[in-house]
Formats: structure tokens, sequence, C-alpha cells
């Protein structure tokens, strides 16, 4: 096997890459250190002026590191053909051959919606259907829920799925009692108890969807490359009606593309994983990648968080190869509704990449990996890196002003040594920073318009063209919010507080007016604090901060504004941002938008929501029948235990179901004797306002 | 108009002194309970009928109507007996999926146990890191060419420093 690994190809070719982008980053970013020091009023002789340039040449690396993986993915997709992408080792019209392993489909969940799950589970085996490969895959449904009524509704959408797809025993539901170790752990625990049934496994998001052609492909190119240990897509964002979802999935459409191909020229077999939308090769997975517990606290120590990096560097340390399909499509997920969920995710993401940094000298890993995990800590240590240089360069501003020039800085000196500041060296270096930042943007338009000819998929090339100034304009007003989370973040990663790995409100909604106060009002107050000492003490150096400080004083309007799905029909009947799935769906995407529409189940006779998972396993016959089949054996419980059980019972029955809290909820769903006697007691029950409290209809007077 | 609506009618007309209120409530429940279980109004009404009696009927020691736990216990009984009958019919499929699979349903395949046990992963590496670069510093200087031409150097250096003073 060693052998096999060692003759990759891919090897050689992707050192020199590295070498050469580095070789890249490096000058760009030396050439803007010493602009910026020769900008500085001492030319970077103090100890202030020193940390500045430090930390700039930092920023500016990071931000070179994009703008250079962007061109190289222009290169690449100019020349329309990529010999060394892993989707080229295995034709597209390569859809009839049949694949000899079986495949699993994990959906790990944990108190998601369970109605936008199941539509969206229900359309990719659809999908698989129609490619007439079904028999060689199974679907997992693996919950952590431990919301009592969520369980319930996932097991009453899993037997509706199985009867109307006619999937019984094809479609799987487990529901783990203790949610240990996240998804990591859920899949770890999949991989335990039937791992051994499957060649592959491909793990979904809660937000997930993917064709079912792009599956087979999948399937296929790892049959093809015996090697491949993971294989990663790069999943679409779609179907969001708000404001900045909707920039967001822009942005991802028109700009992915070329990170995509630009992350695999550098990357090749190196390359990342997600933890969604990607397949993986199960018997290695479960020899190599199971997470070891980090020794100390959280947030720094205790379980690994954001897993899909550690796994995909475990995966590799033992010799296989890990890939990005870039090309691959029918591979999508949904962006966060609200920036305010945007931030959310963003700190358990925070949280998890930080932690990695403990992984970064870790024996064995390969470099390129250790770079990954320092890129993923970079992600948010940069916001922090670039508030330190914002605070540095306001400090030096307020010493130039209330310090004495000292025109003789040489004794006995002739002449005075005039204090020089070049204007047009800042706006060359100003320049400079935005070709770095937005060139790729540019690239990427030129790409779908000349070399793609594409721009009809994105309502034509006036509409794309104003898509993407009015999406820089919307990057220019939320990237100063961002960067003051981010660096919060770090720094109470930093500080040892750590963050719960609660479910994401991943549902349309808005944020309110309050909870937008909430949030962001410490970093409104930093903005005017900051806006007027600047325009009071150094009124130029306040005009050059006005893009970070306006945008700081207006946070909360703009996420309220943001959040608006009315704001987001008006881009798109203005046809701004507009996306290829939105002119031209595949049916799988225009069938989850009308079932989606289309939801909100009813229970008659007896009126109880399909969110009332806990009142409709104690009243429906049949979700009471199923629940307490799918506990499995009766266990043998402590004698204190039952007599707990049976007092909350008898409150259950007494004061009804909203007196329960969810932990006694549970309890009461744990004991299938419990559920049942509680089910007959209450359908046997002689008092209707105890009866009305679980649902039942109002007392008919007479027949 | 349902059958519910229309069936009272017809026993009011042979019976009217059996309609007392506790009957009435017992009615209603079996009625609902059987309904939830998604079976036919008139399966339903039939199934209904035939609990009442059958409670009725366990009561003969007691006069008056059978009370809402004595219709559901004879449901119940009822069910338990009809169950072969009514998956023949299956009346709706969604109970048919459920009542079929009612004993031993499992949402999981069997198990096939395999193991995943972390492989050696430094908990420290900080501290591993450090250790190894020391100890190849210290191999490397540790090598007498490389000791003596470092020692120049560092000699050299002290020259050139005290010479620029």
């Amino acid at each position: 096997m060693n052998q096999l690994f060692d003759n990759a190809a891919w090897k050689k070719v992707s050192r020199i890459r590295r070498i050469f982008l580095i070789t890249l980053i490096l000058i760009t970013t030396v050439v803007a250190c010493l602009f910026m020091s020769n900008i500085l009023p001492h030319k970077g002789s103090t100890g202030l002026e020193v940390a500045m340039v430090l930390v700039f040449g930092a920023l500016f690396a990071w931000i070179s590191i994009g703008f250079w993986t962007a061109t190289a993915g222009f290169v690449t997709l100019m020349r329309k053909y990529d010999r060394l992408a892993i989707t080229s080792t295995c034709l597209e019209n390569n859809r009839q051959g049949e694949l000899s392993g079986r495949t699993a489909i994990l959906i790990p969940i944990c108190n998601e919606e369970v109605e936008r799950v199941f539509t969206r589970l229900r359309i990719t085996y659809q999908s698989l259907e129609a490619t007439g490969k079904l028999q060689d895959f199974d679907f997992f449904i693996l919950s952590d829920s431990t919301n009592p009524d969520t369980w319930v509704e996932e097991e009453a959408a899993w037997a509706e799925l199985c009867q109307t797809l006619g999937a019984v025993n094809r479609i799987f539901y487990r529901h783990r009692r203790v949610n240990f170790k996240y998804k990591s752990g859920n899949i770890a625990d999949f991989c335990r108890r039937w791992g051994k049934n499957y060649h592959y496994m491909i793990v979904f998001d809660a937000d997930s969807m993917m064709t079912g052609h792009s599956l087979i492909r999948m399937v296929q190119v790892m049959e093809r490359n015996q090697t491949v240990g993971i294989l990663q897509t790069a999943p679409l964002g779609v179907n969001r009606e708000s404001a900045i979802a909707r920039v967001q999935q822009f942005a991802n459409h028109v700009y992915g593309p070329i990170f995509g191909a630009g992350l695999n020229f550098i990357q090749l077999g190196d390359s990342f994983f997600w933890g969604h939308n990607a397949i993986i090769r199960v018997a290695p997975f479960m020899k190599h990648c199971s997470l070891p517990r980090l020794s100390g606290k959280p947030p720094l120590g205790g379980n690994i968080l954001s897993h899909d990096f550690v796994e995909a560097a475990l995966m590799r340390r033992a010799g296989w190869e890990v890939w990005l399909a870039y090309d691959l499509e029918g591979s999508y997920e949904e962006m966060p509704p609200t920036l305010l969920e945007e931030l959310k995710r963003d700190r358990r993401w925070c949280q998890g990449n930080i932690q990695h940094m403990r992984l970064l000298f870790s024996k064995g890993l390969f470099p390129a990996h250790r770079a990954l995990f320092l890129h993923g800590a970079m992600a948010y240590v940069s916001a922090l890196l670039w508030f330190l240089f914002l605070s540095l360069s306001t400090a030096e501003a307020i010493v130039e002003v209330i310090r004495v020039p000292d025109y003789f800085p040489v004794m006995l000196s002739l002449f005075p040594t005039w204090p020089v500041w070049h204007p047009q060296w800042a706006l060359t270096l100003l320049a400079s920073t935005g070709i770095i930042l937005f060139m790729p943007k540019f690239l990427s338009l030129l790409l779908i318009i000349f070399r793609q000819r594409r721009s009809r998929e994105f309502g034509g090339i006036i509409k794309l063209f104003l898509g993407v100034m009015a999406e820089i304009f919307f990057s220019f007003l939320f990237a100063p919010i961002r960067m003051l989370f981010h660096s919060k973040f770090v720094f109470i990663t930093l500080v040892g507080r750590q963050v719960g790995w609660t479910s994401q409100q991943r549902s349309e909604h808005e944020t309110f007016w309050l909870e937008a106060i909430r949030f962001h009002g410490p970093g409104m107050v930093l903005g005017l604090i900051w806006g007027t000492v600047l325009f009071f003490i150094n009124r130029s150096f306040f005009w050059w901060n006005t893009p970070i400080i306006v945008p700081l004083i207006l946070s909360i309007p703009l996420s309220v504004l943001s959040s608006s799905t009315s704001l987001g029909k008006v881009f798109q009947k203005l046809g701004l941002f507009l996306i290829p799935e939105e002119i031209n769906p595949p049916w799988e995407l225009h069938l989850l938008q009308t079932m989606t529409q289309n939801q909100e189940a009813s229970f008659a006779p007896i009126l109880i929501s399909a969110k009332e998972g806990f009142t409709r396993a104690v009243v429906d016959p049949n979700i009471n029948a199923l629940h307490r089949s799918l506990l499995g054996k009766k266990r043998k419980l402590m004698p204190s235990i039952m007599k707990r059980r049976q007092e909350l019972l008898e409150k259950a029955l007494t004061q009804g179901p909203k007196t329960l809290s969810p932990k006694e909820k549970k309890e009461l769903l744990l004991d299938p004797q419990c559920l049942l006697q509680l089910h007959e007691r209450l359908w046997e029950t002689l008092d209707h306002t105890i009866a009305q409290k679980w649902g039942f209809p109002p007392k008919r007077n007479s027949l | 108009m349902s059958l519910l609506d229309s069936f009272p009618t017809v026993q009011c007309e042979r019976k009217p002194d059996l309609i007392s209120p506790d009957w009435q409530e017992a009615f209603h429940r079996v009625f609902l309970y059987l309904q939830t279980l998604n079976v036919p109004e008139e399966k339903a009404l039939e199934f209904t009928r035939e609990a009442l009696r059958l409670a009725g009927s366990n009561r003969r020691d007691t006069a008056g109507s059978p009370s809402i736990p004595e219709a559901m216990c004879a449901l119940r009984e009822l069910l338990r007996k009809q169950l072969s009958l009514l998956r023949k019919e299956s009346f709706s499929q969604k109970d048919a999926f459920l009542h079929e699979n009612l004993n031993g349903l499992s949402s999981m395949p069997p198990l096939n146990r395999g193991f995943m046990v972390p492989d050696a992963i430094d908990l420290i590496p900080w501290r591993t890191f450090l250790v190894r670069s020391l100890k190849r510093a210290a191999a490397i200087v540790s090598r007498p060419l490389i000791f003596l031409i470092l020692f120049i150097f560092l000699i050299l250096l002290f020259v050139l420093l005290t010479l620029w003073k």
C-alpha cells in the first residue's frame, strides 16, 4: 500500500507549486512592508511603528494567500482542462458502470428543523432512485437531539418517510441518548455499529442536499482512485431569501469556483475536509481517524470541536489522500440566514480552529495539514490582528499630535529634520491592498463572462457586474463588524471561556431590533467613541478610517436590514444576486422549494402541532406505539428511578404536558412502560379539563 | 355531514333511554381514539358500537351505561382480537405500516460491531516539539567540528563587539 502511495505523481507537482506560492507571498509581503514602513512618520524606527509593520506584514501575507490562490484558480479554469483534478480520472459519461462498494449516506442532526431535514432527505432519495443505483446506498439519520419534542417528531417523520417512499430497511434512524463528542462522536458511533457493512460513507450536514448523479460520481471517483481516503465537494449555497444570505450565496457561486480550483492547484491530495458533502472510505477512517481527547480543559483542551480538519490530517498521516472535487456539480448547502446566525456559527468554528493550534506540531502530520491548521486559525486570528493594527495606528496618530516634533534629532546639526508624509505612497499602498483584496472578484467576473460564457445564468452581464459591485459594497460594510466579533471570539477563547455546541437556526427568520441592539450595541459604542476621539484629535486620520468607523456605528440597522427577506426579494426582483439555480433550477431544488412551501401538517381530529412531539407520543396511539417500539428492549430499573418516573407520570396526568420540563419529558419518553401507562390512563380520564390540556377536543354535550 | 352525525339519530329512534351522558362520553372517546388511528368513519362507528356493547356486557352486575375507562378497556381488548382483521383490510397505509411492525419494529439494521480506537497522537505537542528540537540541537552541537566552528565564531563575535566600542 505504501508503494502505491509513494508513486503518486501529484506529490512532486504540489511541492513545486507550494514553494512557488510561498515565494510569491513572501515577495508581495516584503514589498508591502517596506512601503508601509516608509509611509510611517519615523520610517518604522520607533517601537510602535515596528509593531505596526509586523502586524501589517502578517495581515498582508494573509490576504496575499487568498489573492495568489485565486490567481492560480483563474489560470487553471482559463485552461479549461485540469489534468490534476481528481474528477478527471473518472469521466462524466461513465455513469452506467456498476458500483462495487456499498455506500451509507449519513445525516447527523441535533435539534434541527425536522421537516426541512426530512424534505431534503426525501429529495436526495428520489434523485438517487432516478439514477437506478439506489440499491447500492443506505441512508442513516443519526440523531443527537436532546429536545424530547424534536426526538419524537424525528421518529414520526422517519416512519412517514419510510412508508411513503417504501424505504423500510433503506432509510434508518438512530437516536443517541448521550451525544458524546457531538458530531464526530455520532459518526464514530455509526462506524462502530455498522461501518463494516459499507465501503464508503457520504456525510451530510442538516442543510446539505446532493443530487443522485453527484453521489454516484463521488463513489465512482473513489472506486477509480483506490488511494483516496476522503473526497470533498465544494457545496454551493442555495435557497436563501434574506438579503445577507443572498449576497453570500451569490459570492459563493461567482467567486467559489476560482478559489476551489486554486485550492486544488496548491493542495492536490493534501486537501481539506469540511465535515459535510464529502465521501469517506470507511475502513481507513475507522482505523486512523478516531479522535483523541486533548489534555486539559476546554476551550483549548477536551473534545476536538472542529473535527473535520483533524480527521483529514489523520487520514493523510496514515497515507491516504484527501482531495477536493471542486468541479463536481450538484452539491448544495444553505447559508446562515442572518448576520447573527453567521456570527454564532463563527464563534464555534473559531474555538475549534484555535484548538487546532495544539496539534500543530504533532508528530507525523504532513506539512500541508499543519499549514491548514494555521490557515484555519488565521481565519479568525487575522481579525484580532486587524483590530490590533487599527489600535496601534490610532495610538500612533494620537501620539503624533500630542508629541512636540523634534526637528533636531541629531545633536549639533545645522539643518532641521522635517516630518515628511508621502500621501502618494499611502495611496499606492492602499491601491495595492485593494487590488489584492478585490482582484479575485474581477477575475471571477472575467472568467464567467469571457471564458465560461455563463453570464446569462446570473441574469446577464450587466446584472452580474452590478451584483459583484454591490457584493463588494456589502463586504465593505460588514467587514469591520465581522472583524470586531471575530476579535472578541479569539480573545475569549484564548482567555479560556468556552462556547456550547448548540444547533444552528437554519430556517429563514429575521433579526429583531432588540436582539441586534444586544449583540451590536457594544460595537456601536466603540465605533462612536473611536470616531469622536479621532475626529477631535487627528481629523485627517479620522477620514482615512471612516470606512471602518461608519459600519461599526451603523451595525445595528445593518444587521436588522440585512436579515430582511423582503429586502432579499427586492434584490431578486431587481435581478441582483441571482444564481444559476434560481434562473434554471435542477428538479431537485425546484421540488425542495415546492415542498417547503406546502408544509405545516395538521393532526386531525386531535389538534396537536407536529412540534409537540412529547404530547403526540402520549396521545397519538400510532406515535405512542412507534416510539415504544423504537425504544427497544425493556430495561430493568432501580426502584428509586421507577418511583421518580411514577411521580412524573402523575404530574403529567394531573397538570398536563406544559408543566413538564424537557428533562422530565425525556425521562418519561425513555420508559416504554410509563409511556404506555400514560397513554392508556389519559384516554380513560374523565376529567375533561385535563384531556383538553393534552389537545383533546372540548366536551360535546349531546350527540 | 359525517356518519357520526347520522349515527346517533338512528340509535335514538330505537333506544332513546340508552343515550345517557356517560354513554355519550364513552362513545365520543372511543370514536376519537379510532379516528386518531385513521380508521375510516364507517369502520370506526362499527368498532365503537362493538366496544360499547362489549363494555356493557362486561359489567352485567351493575346497572347503567359503561364509563369511559370501561369503554376504552373494551376497545383495547377488541383491537387486540381484531388486529389481524384490521391488518388485512389495511384501512390506511399509515396504520398498516405501524401495526404490521408494532412488535419488534426497529429503525436500525442489525449490529455488525467494529472498533475505532484513537491513533496515538501527541497530546502535548509543544513540549515534545521543544524537547525534540533541543535534542537535535544538542546532537548537532556535540559534534567536535561543529563545536569548534561555533566556538571560533563566538570568539570572533566577541572580539568584533569589543573593537566596535
